[in-house]
C-alpha cells in the first residue's frame, strides 16, 4: 500500500457495515501534498498520508486520527483543521484513534505510522483540508442536484449547504447523495484562504476533556474484558541475564494465580488480577544469574569512555571554513564539556498492553507511539499474518517517547505471554510496575559534548569545533535511514544547525553501541545540543563582557533567515524584563532554539540562597508558524518547560555494573507542584506553515536555567542535573 | 484473610472477597472495575491513586482493603454525581488536563483540600497538591483551577446564606 503520487482513492470500505448505509468515509492517499508540507526531507522519498473524515446521517462528523494522543492536543487540533475546512458544526465533531494502517503513515518517518518528533501537525495539516475541502464540495454537488441549482449558486456553513433563495440542507440529510458521487480530484478543490477560518485560531477545549476530569476509562490500562487476566514479569535485570533458580510452586500457591511461564524477558505470572499476578511475582524469589550479560558498565566508566572518544574526531556533520586552521594557529581556545545523564521517560500511566485472540482475529489494545510497528510486532510473535491483528490505540497516560519503541517491546512481551498460556484461552492484559519502567532501559541517551571555540578580535567565535558522544537510538531500528555515514541526524539536530554567524565551525559525532538501550526522548538530541549550544554561547558572552542577550543578537542579526529567531529572542527578553534590576539572589538566564521549524526563545529567572535554587519564572516566546489551538499550544509550552526542568533539576538514572540504582518516585523524583514556576507564554501571530509544537519549547529549560545560576552566583554548571552539583531545587 | 469485606464506596454497599492486605487501588480497579483511580507508583510516592477515606485524602496504592471496610470511600467516579463538581467545572474552565492520567488523583486531593479548608493560599495549595505528581507540568493550571473553584464554592456559600 504504498500509495505514490496523487492518486486520490476513495475508502468506501468503512461506509458500510458499521456505521450503516449512506455514511461519507472519505480517506485520501494524497502524496503530493505533503511533498510541500515536509520540513526537512529527512526520510525516504515513500509519501503517503492519508486523511480522514467520517459524517454520518445523523450529521455527526468524526475526524479519524492516524497520531496518538498522549496529551498533546493532537485529536483536537487535527479535528478543529477538518472541521473549519468542512465548515462543520464544532458541536458535532468528534475524533477518534484511527486504526493501524498504511493510510495513516508519516512520510517522515519512513511511512511508519508515528507520532514522533512534533510532525502531527505539520504532516496532516493539509491531508486533513483536503479529506475535508473533498467533502464539502460532494455535500454541495448532492445539494446543488436535489435543488436542481448550480453548485457555485450554494455555500456552506456550519454544518449545512445553504442554496438560493435560503433553502438549506444540513449535511447529514446530504450524506446518502453524497456518498454516491466520485471524490473530486485534489486540483478540482477550493480550499478556503486562512482569513476566513472560523475555528482554527481560535482557542478550542479538549474533545476529550471531560472524559479525563470524570474519571473516564480512557487509557490502556482501564481496558476491561470479561475472563480477562493479568500478567506481570519478574524481568531480567539485564538483556542478557538467566533465571538461576525461582519458586514457581510459591507462585502457584498465591490465591488468584494461574499460570508461571517463562517468556524472553522474564518470568511472567498470570493471575485474576493485577495484585494476586504481584504477590505471585514476589513468591518467585528469581535469582539471576548475569555470567553471560555481557559486559557490566557503571555510568562514570561509560562517561569516562565517552570522554576519551571525545578527544578524537568523529563521523562528520558539519563543516564550513577551516576550523583546524583556526585552532591551530590561535593562541587562546576556550573549551567546554557538557554533560547529560541517562535518564527515563516516567510516563504517569506504567506501560501496559491488552491482547486478545479469538476466532476471527486478535485484538491489541495499547497506547502506542507507532502502530504499525506493533501490529507486525504482535502478528509475528503470535504467528498469525498481520492483517488478523487490529490495534486499537488507546489515550496514552503520557509518553514522551516511551511508548514509541521501534522493537515493539511491551506488545512483543505480551504476545510472547499469550502464546504461552494460550490453554487458558483469556484475553491477557500485561502490566509493568513503575521500578520495571525506570529500570527497564530505553533511556534518553547519555550524551557528552565538547565544544571548542576561537574568539576574534571583536570578540566573537571565528570558529566553533562541536564534538557529541552519544549512543544512537536509530541504528539497528526501523528508522536506521535516519543514520548515514556515522551520523544520526537526531544525535546532531541544534548542533550542525548553529544558527549563529560563526565562518568557520565543525560538527561531528561519535555514536557508541555500548551501555544500555536507548531509545528518543521528547525534544530528542537538541536536549543534549541545546545545553551544551547555550551555555557555550552565553559562557562566551560572560568571557568577553558582553551581555548574553545582546551577544546572541550580533551573531543572529546579519542573516535574513534568522529572523524569527531574533524576534522571539527580543520579545522574550522584553517580556521577562531582561536588564531590569531584581532582588538580591536573583538573576535571569536566556536561550534559543529552533526546534525543526519551531523557534524559541526562553528567559529563566531563578533566586539562589546558599545551595537552593527556586526556578522563579520562566518566559517564553514562540513561533510556530499558524497556531491552530492558541490554548493547545500555550499547555505545551508551559507543559514542555515543566517536563524539561524534572531532567534539568533532578533526572538522572546511574548505572552500577549495568543496572540502574534508581527504580521509582523516590529516588528519581520529578517536579513537583510546590516548585513548579509560574510559566508566561507568548504567542507569535503567524501565516507561515504550521510546524509542531509539542517538543519545542522542551530544550531550552535547561540551558535557560543553569545560564541564570551563573548570573546569580558565578558558578557554571556544566552537567545535568543540578541535583549531582551540590546545588539543589 | 480473604473474607468478605463490606465497603462503602460512593454511597453505594459492596462486597468483595479479597486479602486483608490488598490495596484499596486494586480491590476499586480489579475487582468492582471502577478504573477512574490510577495507578503510577504503587508505593504512596505519586498520587495517582487517591481517593478519599471518610473524607480524607488517602493513597489507595498502600492502603490494606481491611482498613477501609465499614468506612466510606469516595472515588473519582462519585466527585460530582450528575453534575460537575466545582473543580471539574474549574479544570474544563482551564483547560488542566494533558494526557489526563494523573488527574482523577488531582481533583480527589483538591476536593480534600477545599473540605477542610474552602479558602487556601497559594503556600496551602501547594503544599496540599505536592504530593501529585504531574509528568506532563500541569501545575500552573491546577494551581490556578483551584483558586476559582475557591472562588466559585465561597460565592455559592455567601449567596446561599
Ligand atoms: S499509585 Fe498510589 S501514590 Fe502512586
Ligand atoms: S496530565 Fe499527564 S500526568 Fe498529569
Amino acid at each position: 500500500m504504498s500509495g505514490s503520487g496523487s492518486r486520490v482513492t476513495r475508502r468506501a470500505v468503512l461506509a458500510g457495515a458499521a456505521y450503516g448505509v449512506g455514511a461519507l468515509v472519505l480517506g485520501f492517499r494524497v502524496g503530493e501534498v505533503v511533498a510541500g508540507t515536509a520540513r526537512r526531507a529527512i526520510a525516504p522519498a515513500v509519501l503517503h498520508p492519508h486523511a480522514f473524515v467520517r459524517i454520518t446521517p445523523d450529521g455527526k462528523v468524526t475526524a479519524i486520527i492516524g497520531p496518538a494522543e498522549m496529551g498533546q492536543g493532537v485529536f483536537t487540533a487535527l479535528a478543529m483543521v477538518l472541521a473549519d475546512e468542512l465548515d462543520a458544526d464544532w458541536n458535532d465533531v468528534s475524533a477518534e484513534a484511527s486504526p493501524a494502517d498504511p493510510a495513516y503513515g508519516n512520510p517522515l518517518f519512513g511511512g511508519v505510522q508515528a507520532t514522533n518528533a512534533s510532525t502531527s501537525i505539520p504532516v496532516f495539516y493539509d491531508s486533513m483540508r483536503h479529506a475535508a475541502a473533498a467533502a464539502r464540495t460532494m455535500l454541495v454537488s448532492a445539494a446543488a442536484t436535489r435543488w436542481g441549482v448550480a453548485p457555485g449558486t450554494c455555500r456552506t456553513s456550519e454544518g449545512s449547504v445553504l442554496g438560493p433563495d435560503g433553502r438549506r440542507f444540513g449535511y447529514g440529510e446530504l450524506v446518502e447523495d453524497a456518498a454516491k458521487l466520485t471524490p473530486p480530484p485534489r486540483d478540482a478543490l477550493k480550499f478556503k484562504d486562512p482569513s476566513e477560518f472560523r475555528i482554527v485560531g481560535r482557542s478550542m477545549p479538549r474533545l476529550e476533556g471531560r472524559a479525563k476530569a470524570t474519571g473516564q476509562p480512557l487509557f490502556g490500562l482501564d481496558v476491561d474484558l470479561p475472563d480477562m487476566l493479568t500478567a506481570t514479569v519478574a524481568r531480567k535485570p539485564l538483556p542478557n541475564a538467566r533465571a538461576r533458580t525461582y519458586r514457581r510452586d510459591a507462585a502457584l500457591r498465591v490465591p488468584g494465580v494461574r499460570a508461571v511461564v517463562e517468556v524472553p524477558s522474564g518470568i511472567a505470572v498470570v493471575a485474576e488480577h493485577y495484585w494476586a499476578a504481584l504477590e505471585g511475582r514476589r513468591a518467585l524469589e528469581v535469582e539471576w544469574d548475569l555470567s553471560a550479560a555481557g559486559e557490566l558498565l557503571s555510568s562514570a566508566v561509560i562517561e569516562d569512555r565517552y570522554r576519551t572518544l571525545a578527544r578524537s574526531p568523529g563521523a562528520l556533520a558539519a563543516r564550513r571554513g577551516d576550523t583546524a586552521r583556526e585552532f591551530a594557529r590561535a593562541e587562546d581556545v576556550v573549551e567546554c564539556e557538557y554533560v547529560l545523564p541517562y535518564v527515563a521517560h516516567a510516563p504517569m500511566e506504567p506501560l501496559n498492553c491488552t491482547i486478545h485472540e479469538t476466532p476471527d482475529g486478535c485484538d491489541v489494545w495499547l497506547g502506542t507511539q507507532y502502530q504499525s510497528l506493533d501490529k507486525q510486532v504482535a502478528a509475528k510473535a503470535l504467528g498469525v499474518s498481520p492483517d488478523r491483528v487490529r490495534v486499537r490505540t488507546q489515550y496514552l497516560g503520557g509518553s514522551f517517547g516511551r511508548r514509541g519503541s521501534p522493537d515493539g517491546d511491551v506488545v512483543k512481551e505480551t504476545a510472547e505471554i499469550v502464546a504461552a498460556v494460550r490453554a487458558l484461552r483469556a484475553p491477557i492484559r500485561n502490566v509493568w510496575t513503575r521500578e520495571d519502567d525506570i529500570r527497564g532501559g530505553l533511556y534518553r541517551p547519555m550524551a557528552l559534548n565538547r565544544v571548542r571555540a576561537v574568539l576574534g578580535a571583536d570578540g566573537l567565535p571565528a570558529a566553533w569545533a562541536h564534538t557529541i558522544v552519544a549512543r544512537s537510538a536509530c541504528e539497528g531500528s526501523e528508522f536506521a535511514f535516519l543514520v548515514s555515514n556515522g551520523v544520526d541526524e537526531t544525535n546532531v539536530a541544534g548542533a550542525k544547525d548553529l544558527p549563529y554567524a560563526v565562518p568557520n565551525l565543525s560538527v561531528d559525532v561519535h555514536q557508541p553501541a555500548f551501555g544500555p538501550t536507548v531509545q528518543w526522548f521528547r525534544a530528542v538530541g537538541n536536549s543534549g545540543t541545546c545545553f551544551a549550544v547555550e551555555s557555550f554561547i552565553d559562557e562566551l558572552a560572560h568571557r568577553v563582557g558582553r551581555d548574553p542577550v545582546q551577544y546572541r543578537r550580533a551573531l543572529l542579526a546579519g542573516d535574513p533567515k534568522n529572523s524569527r529567531l531574533l524576534r522571539v529572542l527580543d520579545l522574550a527578553a522584553e517580556a521577562a524584563g531582561w536588564g531590569t534590576a531584581l532582588p538580591r539572589g536573583r538573576a535571569r538566564g536566556v536561550a534559543i532554539q529552533d526546534y525543526w521549524g519551531t523557534k524559541a526563545a526562553q528567559v529563566a529567572e531563578v533566586e539562589v540562597e546558599g545551595d537552593a535554587v527556586r526556578v522563579r519564572r520562566v518566559t517564553c516566546a514562540i513561533d510556530c508558524g499558524l497556531v491552530v489551538n492558541p490554548d493547545g499550544v500555550r499547555a505545551q509550552v508551559e507543559g514542555g518547560i515543566l517536563f524539561a526542568l524534572s531532567a534539568a533539576l533532578y533526572g538522572e538514572i546511574v548505572l552500577e555494573h549495568g543496572v540502574a540504582k534508581q527504580s521509582n518516585f523516590d529516588d528519581y523524583p520529578l517536579l513537583r507542584l510546590d516548585a513548579a514556576p509560574a510559566v508566561d507564554v507568548i504567542l507569535v501571530p503567524s501565516q507561515e506553515r504550521p510546524s509542531g509544537i509539542g517538543e519545542a519549547a522542551v530544550p531550552h529549560a535547561a540551558p535557560a536555567v543553569f545560564n541564570a545560576i551563573f548570573a546569580a552566583t558565578g558558578r557554571r554548571l556544566r552537567r545535568l542535573p543540578l541535583a549531582g552539583s551540590g546545588m539543589k531545587a | 484473610m480473604g473474607s468478605g469485606k463490606t465497603l462503602t464506596i460512593n454511597g453505594r454497599q459492596h462486597v468483595v472477597q479479597a486479602p486483608d492486605d490488598m490495596p484499596l487501588l486494586w480491590v476499586l480497579r480489579d475487582l468492582l472495575k471502577l478504573r477512574g483511580t490510577k495507578y503510577g507508583c504503587g508505593k504512596g510516592l505519586c498520587g495517582a491513586c487517591t481517593v478519599h477515606l471518610d473524607g480524607v485524602a488517602v493513597r489507595s496504592c498502600v492502603l490494606p482493603v481491611a482498613r477501609a471496610a465499614g468506612r466510606s470511600v469516595r472515588t473519582i467516579e462519585g466527585l460530582g454525581g450528575e453534575a460537575l463538581h466545582p473543580l471539574q467545572e474549574a479544570w474544563l474552565e482551564h483547560q488542566v488536563s494533558q494526557c489526563g492520567y494523573c488527574q482523577p488523583g488531582q481533583l480527589m486531593s483538591a476536593a480534600a483540600l477545599l473540605e477542610r479548608n474552602p479558602s487556601p493560599t497559594t503556600e496551602e495549595i501547594d503544599s496540599a497538591m505536592s504530593g501529585n505528581l504531574c509528568r506532563c507540568g500541569t501545575y500552573p493550571r491546577i494551581r490556578a483551577a483551584i483558586r476559582s473553584a475557591a472562588d466559585r464554592l465561597r460565592g455559592d456559600r455567601s449567596s446561599a446564606s
